[in-house]
């Protein structure tokens, strides 16, 4: 039940396919728990590991490539999962892995906020 | 136990060795008691650039500490850590209050030795007696002595100068002095024996204090540092400056000295054979302005050595004390300085030379850095004024004064601020491999953005948190030389 938060987030942007309901079923909370994992790791990896251990990726634009490889991860989440179960990749598909995307970057930049004031050498990244 | 010590330094010489012991304090050097040190700079000349340099230091010292710890904060430990204050900050509850400087002026030289004397209001008896002791040549020869211009200073002449000196009693600072020093103060004199305001002013001084009738004055613990000869001039016939005279003027003043300098509890005499490099010959004024020599560092560490003794160390007679080097070479480093106390100075100069150079050369390219975004330094470097006075004092004053004395003769080399991290330290580099690069970039950022994180939770006020980064950083950078 935690897990179907997941539904009406996506629906909310995608709106609701009612010609797949696999979607609502499996994919929406797989996808969503993967993406939400991955991009928290991230940003921990970024402030909690490597932003305590040495300033060796801490500037702002290595936050922004790590941003663009949450971004690049949520949408390869969404293309997997949704090919696997699905065995192809639709208009729907499409939309739903820009979506996405654009979730995995507002999880990963909350993250960033939560998690900065505990590293060192990002403590100011990315303002 | 708190004391503190009353450091007079007289001329040009007393001035350059002030400078010197306000670096070494400057470095960390910490006095072994909770006390001050209080410098008076007594020099006849008001624009001597070597004087002018020194109060200039001390100024900025006084500035950058106060914006640390507090403006009568206590000693504490790290750079810039022992209070330095001027004579008007000592409570001195019956005597008028006197100008916030470290140095004493006198009143009524700007003029001849003849017009301080008055001679035209003498009597002719007592005219005729005084020609007979000075030189009253015509007027048109200034370097004789009834027409020496006081403003630059005695020239090399006692004569003339123990007697301005007789009238330090009656300045408003000296009142002020005996007001303020207390019963446990240490009192120490620095000056030449080979110019005109030294070799004159230390024995006035000396009686001045002894036969005060201030028993806090005359019975305070009381050192001394006379500088012999150390350097010569150019030879130019129209300067009043003779070097070929030093070594006569040098006995002549140790003939005195020997049997006159009992009341002292502590005598250190230096002296270094002169260099092949002579001095500019300048009689004095904005000219007199001399490379900074490693003899200076060493008369520095005798008023530390003097104001951390303990009063049992004392004797009841004067004790004399002179230094040596390892080995007479041209040109000396830390290897040449064998005892324990020098050691301690240069490891201090050391890590203070880290700490110049990671605020000078590496600070300003690594502002994009966390540590130094909780500073805000791309901003305060340019404009916060405790910034610009540290990087005046170790850019103009600290580094200046450590090329100085490498530039000099005898050479004092000890570090290579040019060179990279690991090469600073003269015949001591950092061990590095393909694993270990020593001291880089990387390292120093880590090591800034490490200690600031851990010292933020302790010190809340910038000024001071950043010197305190400073201070063990150089630390971090130190540990690897070993």
């Amino acid at each position: 039940m935690l897990l179907s938060i997941f539904n009406p987030i996506y629906e909310l942007l995608l709106g609701v396919n009612t010609t797949t309901p696999d979607y609502r079923e499996d994919i929406f909370t797989s996808v969503g728990t993967m993406t939400a994992i991955t991009a928290s790791a991230l940003a921990a990896l970024f402030y909690l590991v490597l932003g305590l251990w040495k300033p060796i990726w801490h500037k702002r634009s290595h936050w922004l490539i790590s941003l663009a490889i949450a971004i690049v991860l949520g949408f390869y989440f969404s293309f997997a999962i949704t090919s696997k179960a699905l065995g192809t990749f639709d208009h729907y598909g499409f939309k739903f892995g820009w979506v996405n995307a654009i979730y995995a970057a507002i999880t990963f930049f909350l993250c960033s906020l939560g998690f900065k004031r505990f590293s060192i050498f990002a403590k100011r990244t990315p303002f | 136990m708190s004391r503190n010590t009353f450091v007079f330094g007289i001329g040009g010489t007393g001035a350059r060795v002030i400078k010197a012991l306000t670096m070494l304090l400057a470095s960390g050097i910490k006095l072994e008691h909770n006390g001050k040190i209080i410098p008076i700079i007594i020099d006849v000349d008001a624009e001597n650039e070597d004087t002018s340099r020194t109060i200039k230091a001390l100024d900025l010292y006084k500035k950058i500490r106060t914006a640390a710890y507090g403006e009568n904060a206590d000693q504490t430990e790290g750079f810039f850590g022992t209070p330095v204050n001027t004579l008007s900050t000592q409570q001195a509850s019956d005597s008028d209050k006197i100008n916030d400087s470290f140095q004493l002026k006198f009143a009524g030289i700007a003029s001849t030795f003849s017009n301080y004397l008055r001679v035209q209001d003498m009597d002719p008896i007592d005219e005729d007696f005084l020609k007979l002791l000075y030189d009253s040549s015509p007027s048109s020869r200034p370097e004789a002595e009834l027409n020496l211009s006081l403003t630059k200073g005695f020239k090399g002449n006692p004569n003339i100068g123990c007697i301005v000196f007789n009238e330090l009693e009656q300045s408003p600072e000296f009142k002020y002095f005996q007001s303020a020093i207390s019963e446990d103060d240490r009192i120490f004199i620095v000056s030449s024996i080979f110019g005109g305001t030294g070799s004159a002013g230390f024995p006035q001084l000396l009686k001045l204090l002894k036969n005060s009738r201030n028993n806090r004055v005359s019975n305070a613990k009381t050192g001394a540092l006379t500088m012999m000869p150390y350097f010569a001039v150019q030879e130019d016939a129209e300067s009043a400056i003779d070097s070929n005279r030093f070594i006569s003027k040098t006995k002549a003043a140790l003939s005195y000295y020997e049997h006159e300098m009992d009341s002292l509890n502590a005598m250190y005499y230096l002296y270094d054979k002169s260099g092949n490099t002579p001095y500019k010959n300048s009689e004095g004024g904005k000219a007199q302005k001399n490379d900074a020599h490693v003899a200076e560092l060493i008369a520095a560490e005798a008023i530390l050595n003097f104001t951390n003794k303990r009063d049992e160390a004392f004797e009841s007679t004067t004790m004399f004390y002179e230094y040596g080097i390892k080995s007479d070479d041209p040109t000396i480093n830390a290897e040449h300085f064998i005892d324990d106390d020098s050691k301690k100075i240069l490891d201090s100069l050391t890590s203070f030379t880290y700490a110049a150079k990671a605020y000078l050369q590496h600070i300003p390219g690594a502002l994009d850095e966390a540590f130094a975004k909780n500073f805000d330094l791309e901003r305060e470097l340019q404009s916060g004024n405790f910034y610009r006075n540290l990087t005046e004092f170790l850019k103009d004053y600290y580094i200046q004064w450590l090329k100085e004395m490498e530039r000099n003769n005898r050479t004092f080399h000890a570090f290579q601020f040019d060179h990279s991290f690991n090469e600073m330290v003269v015949g001591k580099s950092v061990r590095t491999n393909f694993l270990n690069p020593g001291i880089n970039d990387r390292y120093l950022n880590t090591q800034l953005g490490k200690i600031e994180n851990e010292l933020s939770k302790k010190i809340q006020q910038d000024e001071k948190r950043f010197l305190s980064l400073l201070y063990e950083v150089a630390d971090k950078c130190t540990e690897k030389l070993k």
